[in-house]
């Protein structure tokens, strides 16, 4: 009896022995590559949007994963017109992969260039793995559609030679009191200066009004009560800024120390440390809105990499993507860059950590930030809404008038998308 | 007498027909049977677009319908306040220099078509910083002159001075065309005919009026036509230094101050810097323009012959 259950029980650990180790592997492969083998040879070619020190850095992992895997060869080809991607994809002579703003996957998706690559990385392994709105920036229509690369969001940067941490406004109407005061008492200077008319840039506001300027089902509220007030908060600036302020003339301005802060991404700040030394770069989140109580919350964007339909070799592709975006190789990459890692674990790395840039820039995305969306309607927010800005900045037409005409035109826009789409 | 075979000629001529057929003539019915279809962004990938007749033309000029009216009648306007000063500092500045007491000719030739030789661009880019509020010369000149430290004209960003600002610019840019080809005809006028005249008691206006004008005029004319045509379709200097704006309005459909033909329909090919694509719009637009443009050449054609026949 005894030695009969014995062996039963021997023959149940056993069985449970082959299942936690089919488990074990299952689990580790997913990792990697599903399960299946990958066949680490041949030509994988990269379209992507890297240029001067980035590329470097990029370069770096690029060599890295060849020498691991010497049969492979990478290809790395400076190239970002969407509507060229589509047409080599057609002939077939498209890259594997296309690098790209992730604020393209939905167009890219809906047009068939990307494809789903759901059975090489599920939606849940990729949030246990990369953060919540690096994931969900990647996501659309219910596919997984690529592997993010880095975020991107914009906040505020300051002199420190002319202003200390706590002169920084905290709410909306400390931001115009201080950019008012600030202006009197240095003549010919300014407080806070950003590319005003530049929807990407005002959309923080917008949102952090309370309007949306595009969600997926193709809605938009630009021209609701909470839009025209953002609106309004914006054109009010006009006043104390420099009337024909563009993004090149604010970058100007605090470049010469003429503009004690400036609204912008983790793409500038090299240039700005450059331009008035790294050390007297500050950082601070952008203020609350008083009247909804809500941070001003900007974009938090990025760039991904997409397997495009022509991919040769799929298995090899993501498993490039994966390497690319590992750990380690982003916490090296993104401490030169200056970028902000997509991978969890790279920002909970001390090279990230310690880099007070990108700790400015993840502050900004817990404090304030929405995901930049991906669906294929944004595009039609673009041109009105910055018409509209521009006419109401310019003092052409109400707020009300301007953001109501800019909401009939991405209504047709919308429209005519659905139309296209076949919907 | 050569005798050569029909066959040979054809033979000899396939080449260039074959290139002119790929080039030309494939691409431009590839655009008006294009202008048919509802080909997209999202459809392109699978090839499953289809016609749906003159719907790209109803949508174009029912949506954007007044604006493409507009869009013509302010590029029409820009075309005729540039050809008009451009023809005329052209022909004053090359009466000066050929003017016999002064000197040094060949210099000042050479220095009033500097503009002329520089790419547009940069012409366009530097007028750009020129005509910049709080940093531009021209303001700080202003500021200097009137002692105000807040004077100065919003150039750029208000519709009447953006429309004088990509005029000057242009004349800037132009007159020098006009003064060559002035300077070349003036020189070919027999000095003895003014001189013959003067001696008849002719006056200075009556020389110009009646002696240099008509000599003038068939070399004016198709260099005026010209003008003409290549203004309507100036696109880098407008776009570069105003991008068609100023906008007024939130109104997408409602063309910004300096939104010319050429701007006008980058922006509706770019469909507003957009990835999603309505080919078939496009094809349309393009279309329509093509029908203007060509309608114009016609005239301008018509014009010249006239001028042609004048000399004779």
């Amino acid at each position: 009896m005894f030695s009969q259950f014995s062996k039963r029980a021997l023959g149940l650990t056993a069985v449970l022995a082959v299942a936690t180790t089919l488990l074990l592997t299952a689990c580790g492969s997913s990792g990697g590559n599903s399960g299946n083998t990958v066949d680490f040879s041949g030509t994988l070619t990269i379209w992507h949007d890297w240029s001067g020190a980035y590329l470097t850095a990029k370069q770096q992992i690029v060599q890295a994963y060849e020498h691991l895997h010497p049969n492979v060869h990478i290809t790395l080809v400076n190239q970002t017109d969407d509507t060229k991607t589509e047409n080599a994809v057609k002939a077939g002579t498209g890259p594997d992969i296309v690098q790209d703003p992730v604020d393209h996957v939905g167009t890219l998706a809906a047009a068939g260039v990307i494809v789903p690559i759901d059975q090489y990385e599920s939606a849940s392994a990729l949030t246990s793995t990369y953060t919540q709105t690096a994931s969900q920036s990647v996501q659309y229509g219910g596919h997984v559609y690529g592997i993010p690369e880095v975020t991107e969001i914009l906040t505020i940067m300051y002199n420190k030679k002319l202003l200390t941490a706590d002169q920084l406004p905290k709410t909306t109407d400390d931001m115009f009191t201080f950019e008012k005061t600030y202006s009197q008492q240095h003549p010919g200077s300014y407080g806070i200066v950003w590319d005003v008319n530049n929807v990407y840039d005002d959309a923080g506001f917008f949102y952090g009004y309370g309007a949306v300027l595009m969600d997926g089902n193709g809605n938009s509220t630009v021209s609701s009560q909470a839009g025209i007030n953002a609106d309004t908060y914006i054109a009010q600036y006009n006043s104390v800024l420099p009337k024909d302020i563009n993004g090149q003339t604010a970058t100007a301005l605090f470049n010469e120390g003429k503009a004690a802060a400036i609204i912008d991404g983790p793409w500038a700040y090299t240039g700005y440390g450059q331009a008035i030394g790294a050390d007297n770069l500050g950082f601070a989140t952008l203020p609350v809105v008083n009247s909804t109580n809500t941070p001003v919350e900007p974009f938090v964007g990025g760039k991904a990499f997409m397997l495009t339909k022509n991919a040769k070799n799929p298995a090899l592709a993501i498993d490039f993507m994966k390497f690319f975006t590992n750990a380690s190789n982003q916490a090296t990459m993104c401490a030169s860059t200056g970028e902000i890692p997509s991978n969890i674990a790279a920002g909970q790395d001390p090279k990230i950590t310690s880099n007070t840039a990108i700790s400015a820039f993840v502050q900004q995305v817990k404090t304030g930030g929405v995901p930049f969306p991906n669906t294929p309607y944004m595009g039609e927010v673009w041109t009105p809404l910055q018409k509209a800005l521009t006419a109401v900045w310019n003092g052409s037409e109400t707020p009300q008038a301007a953001l109501s005409q800019a909401q009939t035109t991405i209504n047709q826009g919308v429209q005519q998308i659905k139309q296209a789409q076949g919907g | 007498m050569l005798r050569v075979s029909r066959m040979t000629i054809a033979a000899y001529l396939l080449p260039t027909f074959l290139v002119i057929a790929l080039i030309d003539l494939y691409p431009i019915f590839y655009t008006f049977n294009l202008s048919f279809t509802n080909k997209s962004t999202f459809n392109t990938l699978d090839n499953s677009y289809h016609y749906i007749g003159v719907k790209n033309y109803q949508y174009v000029l029912q949506q954007t319908g007044g604006d493409f009216v507009q869009v013509l009648l302010i590029t029409a306007f820009y075309v005729v306040v540039c050809v008009a000063l451009f023809a005329f500092l052209g022909l004053i500045t090359a009466m000066a220099v050929n003017h016999p007491r002064v000197r040094g000719k060949g210099f000042w030739g050479n220095a009033l078509i500097l503009p002329w030789t520089v790419p547009t661009f940069v012409t366009a880019l530097i007028w750009k910083f020129l005509y910049n509020y709080n940093f531009g010369p021209l303001n700080q000149i202003i500021r200097l002159v009137t002692h105000n430290a807040s004077a100065g004209i919003l150039w750029l960003d208000q519709p009447t001075p953006a429309f004088i600002a990509v005029v000057i610019a242009n004349i800037w840019m132009s007159y020098p065309f006009f003064m060559v080809i002035s300077l070349g005809a003036l020189q070919s006028i027999p000095a003895d005919l003014l001189e013959a005249a003067q001696v008849d008691g002719a006056s200075g206006w009556q020389r110009f009026r009646y002696i240099m004008l008509p000599l003038l005029r068939p070399a004016l004319l198709p260099a005026t036509i010209l003008s003409a045509i290549t203004t309507f379709q100036m696109f880098n200097t407008v776009y570069l230094i105003t991008a068609g704006g100023p906008f007024t309005s939130g109104n997408i459909n409602n063309p910004g101050a300096t939104e010319f033909l050429m701007v006008y329909m980058f922006d509706r090919i770019q469909n507003n810097g957009n990835f999603f694509v309505n080919y078939g719009h496009i094809a349309t637009v393009a279309v329509l323009v093509f029908i203007v443009l060509f309608a114009l050449t016609m005239m301008s054609l018509r014009f010249t012959n006239l001028a042609r026949e004048t000399k004779r």
